[in-house]
């Protein structure tokens, strides 16, 4: 009955989401709030009885649109399903917002905060109603190879001991990483910055769902009250297994489940399929530690010691100056072979090393030479550079978020690409180097992009490249979320509505995003650059921008042509004829008010009329000569009036007085011969 | 030495057409007699006229030369219609009115030199004057529809330099 009332009751006019769903400003969601953004009530258009939740991904973070599509085609119990993504337009804030709409949840969050306790079920409870269920939700994460990255007990909707399955929240309204607290991640993730973790692998879920399950059997998160960095030592230093079970009292079960999920490497970390097996009753034998070798003899960095590879990699990544000396110095490759006894390793730092010196010395060395030899070190880990610890699949997200924060590690970033450490990272990797080949591939390929400096390439361009579901980072765009070319000229003009933020509706975001989303050709770009004149700058924007609203519409762009119309000022200044200059001027007005770009574009660069122009100004100057001639001759005229009055007037009377001289003598001859016929 | 040459060449051969003109005349009036040309001495300003214009096309002579041929014409008539003897040429000769006529009809000529360039001059400064206005008036509607760079002949590449293009 409740129901039914709630289904009648009228929610106002919603905010569409592509059509088919409503989202509703006025309904705020706040328990429902996701990583990416807060949650509002959304309904289908034409469906009142599907109660559904939209995030609003209004926290600046760039939502994983690339994964929606396989979301939406997850349906599974114990998966809150995506019904739908896109953009909504948010009047309040004039903005536009990417938006995910899920099926609303059938129970509240099960762990409103990490730090509660909860009571502890039974081992068949758990097995049944929360292990299973959320077995068949990786599986399908598996089968789509999708990472949902944000697997733990605050995102999961359940009640303790419920038969209904639990249901994992949202995953997408932010990159994978980005909301997930780091003793969900694994080690080498946890080193990362959130934003630099990447899109991680499957077994980076099945990892997550580890820690959950771990914290669900206990009733308590055993971190509790440890800071992040504490909690990555201690599964440094134990083991995630060990720091998270410890010595506790688990069911065998249990135990060989975790151990199976809490392996940290991921090369031995249970999958999907192997839960699947283990929920069947195959049972599955997990090494007992995986926690990292010791040395014979500790190595000390920065005044602590250390006695295992990662923790040492970490050390020396954060103590560049004193890296470098150990490095030089050959102490670290003497630990490594005689304490660890490791000689392949102590081999690839030899190499790393080497290598570096014989490329030459470059800027920032000493970093570079550090970052090889960590990623020498610890091959699995993340690259770390200058402060930044990235794994080599975060670098995208981490560029794309610098550049919408104006963060200051766009320097580094860009050195960790025209380095090369992705390439080194992927070379270092032993077993799974084949996958990462394309990976390697993809950033050779950014290499020279990012050393380009003209519109269309630079860092810019390869944040589009890296990430291809980024919305255009423009500053202007930023609250237009522009995910294709299509709508950039509707944003554009919608942004003109308010005064033009910027001189010119272009910038090297906007450049970069349509060489690689419109897949435009360099030498476009290359006329917009600082460097050409502005002339050619106006003509090249005015050509791209009258395509683009050929091809995608809109048919009407006012605002879009009167910021354009300054721009093109030298065009019509090209015209020699200052009457035909404003003729041209007013007839660019008259487009402008048509918003027609490309009609703005014919009445300004038609070549007929420039060729006229340019022969009706040769003709004018030949003219001008003739007539500065002319002049000349005249004024001399004037200054010998004497000579005009002779040359001219003199023939005249010699003329005047011939012909009165000879009517006078036809007259006296007539008179002569008429005297003599009458004689 | 060639150009010397020339240029001592064209008096000389104007001066023999000078020479040949008055064999002519002298031939001419040699079968009339004297009579004739004692009425002739009407034409004495034409003679003058002749020495005196140094116009190329011989205006002056022209003008003065055909008035004054016109005014002798009618006692030449005259004479020989008397029988051109030598009382007849005297008594035109001794009438001051011939005289007034024949030297009359020469002055009108002057006259004419003196007036009628002075007119004519003037008529046509006038018209120079107002075509230099026109003129001027055009090149500044040229300056004023194409800008400075039409008075030049620069190339175009630079013009549009010039117009910050």
């Amino acid at each position: 009955m409740a129901d039914e009332e709630r289904q009648k009751e009228n929610w106002g006019e919603g905010l569409s989401l592509e059509g088919r769903v409503n989202v509703y400003p006025n309904k705020a969601l706040p328990d429902l709030a996701s990583a990416g953004g807060v949650a509002f009530a959304a309904r289908y258009r034409h469906d009142v009885s599907q109660e559904m939740m939209a995030i609003i991904c209004s926290r600046g973070q760039i939502a994983r649109a690339e994964a929606v599509n396989s979301m939406r085609a997850i349906d599974c119990a114990s998966v809150l399903r995506l019904r739908e993504g896109g953009v909504v337009h948010w009047p309040a804030q004039n903005a536009h917002y990417y938006t995910l709409a899920y099926d609303r949840p059938l129970a509240e969050r099960y762990w409103k905060t990490l730090d509660e306790a909860h009571p502890v079920m039974s081992e068949d409870s758990i097995n049944h109603y929360f292990v299973a269920p959320l077995i068949k939700a990786l599986l399908e994460f598996q089968r789509m190879g999708l990472m949902h990255g944000s697997i733990r007990p605050t995102n999961i909707f359940w009640r303790d001991g419920s038969t209904t399955p639990p249901q994992i929240g949202d995953g997408l309204s932010a990159p994978a990483g980005v909301g997930q607290p780091d003793m969900f991640e694994t080690i080498e993730r946890a080193m990362c910055q959130p934003i630099a973790r990447g899109t991680g692998y499957h077994t980076d879920d099945c990892y997550a769902f580890g820690v959950t399950l771990a914290m669900v059997i206990l009733g308590v998160n055993p971190y509790k009250g440890m800071d992040d960095r504490a909690i990555l030592n201690l599964k440094m230093e134990k083991g995630t297994f060990n720091s998270l079970v410890g010595a506790r009292r688990l069911s065998a079960g249990h135990i060989e489940l975790l151990r199976g999920l809490l392996m940290d490497d991921a090369r031995q970390r249970w999958t999907a399929e192997d839960l699947e097996q283990w929920s069947t009753g195959r049972r599955l034998t997990p090494k007992s530690s995986d926690a990292g070798r010791r040395a014979s003899r500790l190595f000390s960095v920065a005044g602590k010691d250390y006695w295992q590879l990662r923790p040492l990699s970490l050390a020396l990544a954060r103590n560049v100056g004193e890296a470098v000396k150990v490095i030089e110095d050959g102490s670290l490759e003497k630990w490594l072979t005689r304490a660890l006894v490791d000689t392949e390793r102590a081999k690839s730092v030899n190499e790393s090393v080497k290598l570096l010196k014989e490329s030459g010395k470059t800027a920032h060395y000493q970093e570079q030479l550090v970052t090889r030899v960590c990623i020498a070190l610890d091959p699995l880990g993340p690259i770390h550079y200058r402060g930044l610890s990235v794994m080599p699949s975060g670098v995208a997200t981490l560029l794309a978020e610098t550049i919408v924060t104006g963060g200051s590690a766009l320097q580094s970033i860009s050195e960790i690409i025209t380095s090369q450490f992705v390439t080194f990272w992927v070379n270092m990797q032993k077993d799974v180097k084949v996958d990462l080949v394309p990976l390697a591939q993809l950033f050779e390929r950014m290499r020279p992009i990012v050393e380009k400096p003209n519109f269309g390439n630079g860092l810019e361009r390869v944040a589009y490249e890296l990430n291809p579901m980024a919305p255009c980072l423009s500053p202007m765009l930023l609250k237009a979320c522009v995910l294709s070319p299509k709508r950039l000229l509707a944003a554009l003009e919608h942004v003109a509505v308010s005064g033009p933020p910027a001189s010119e509706p272009m910038d090297r975001h906007i450049a970069a995003f349509l060489a690689t989303r419109d897949k435009r050709r360099d030498a476009l770009f290359a006329a917009m650059g600082p460097g050409e004149t502005s002339l050619r700058r106006g003509l090249a924007l005015l050509a791209l921008y009258g395509e683009l609203q050929y091809r995608y519409g809109p048919d009407q762009l006012p605002k879009v042509c009167a910021w354009l119309l300054p721009l093109l000022e030298p065009c019509m200044k090209r015209f020699l004829n200052k009457p035909f200059q404003d003729k041209v001027r007013a007839q660019a007005k008259e487009a402008v008010g048509k918003g027609d770009i490309n009609l703005l574009l014919k009445r300004i660069d038609d070549p007929t009329r420039v060729h006229g122009d340019e022969q009706d100004f040769l003709t004018a100057r030949l003219m001008y000569q003739n007539i500065r001639k002319e002049i000349t001759f005249l004024e001399e005229n004037l200054r010998n009036k004497d000579n005009v009055m002779r040359e001219t007037g003199r023939p005249v009377a010699a003329a005047l007085a011939s012909f009165m001289a000879i009517v006078f003598i036809a007259l006296t001859l007539g008179r002569a011969i008429l005297h003599s016929l009458l004689m | 030495m060639a150009k010397a040459k020339a240029a001592g060449k064209a008096p000389k051969a104007k001066g023999s057409g000078m020479m040949i003109f008055f064999m002519i005349i002298i031939g001419c009036l040699v079968p009339f007699g004297m009579p004739t040309l004692l009425v002739c001495m009407g034409l004495l300003p034409t003679l003058v006229a002749l020495v005196t214009d140094t116009d190329e096309h011989r205006s002056s002579l022209a003008t003065i030369g055909y008035l004054n041929v016109a005014g002798v014409l009618p006692f030449l008539i005259e004479l020989w219609q008397k029988g051109q003897t030598m009382e007849a040429a005297v008594g035109i000769l001794r009438d001051p009115l011939s005289w007034v006529i024949m030297l009359g009809s020469a002055g009108i000529g002057h006259l004419m030199l003196y007036t009628i360039p002075v007119i004519v001059g003037s008529m046509v400064l006038m018209r120079q004057e107002a075509r230099l206005r026109t003129l001027r008036e055009g090149i500044k509607q040229l300056e004023s529809i194409w800008g400075p760079d039409v008075t030049n002949a620069l190339s175009l590449d630079i013009v549009r330099q010039h117009k910050g293009v």
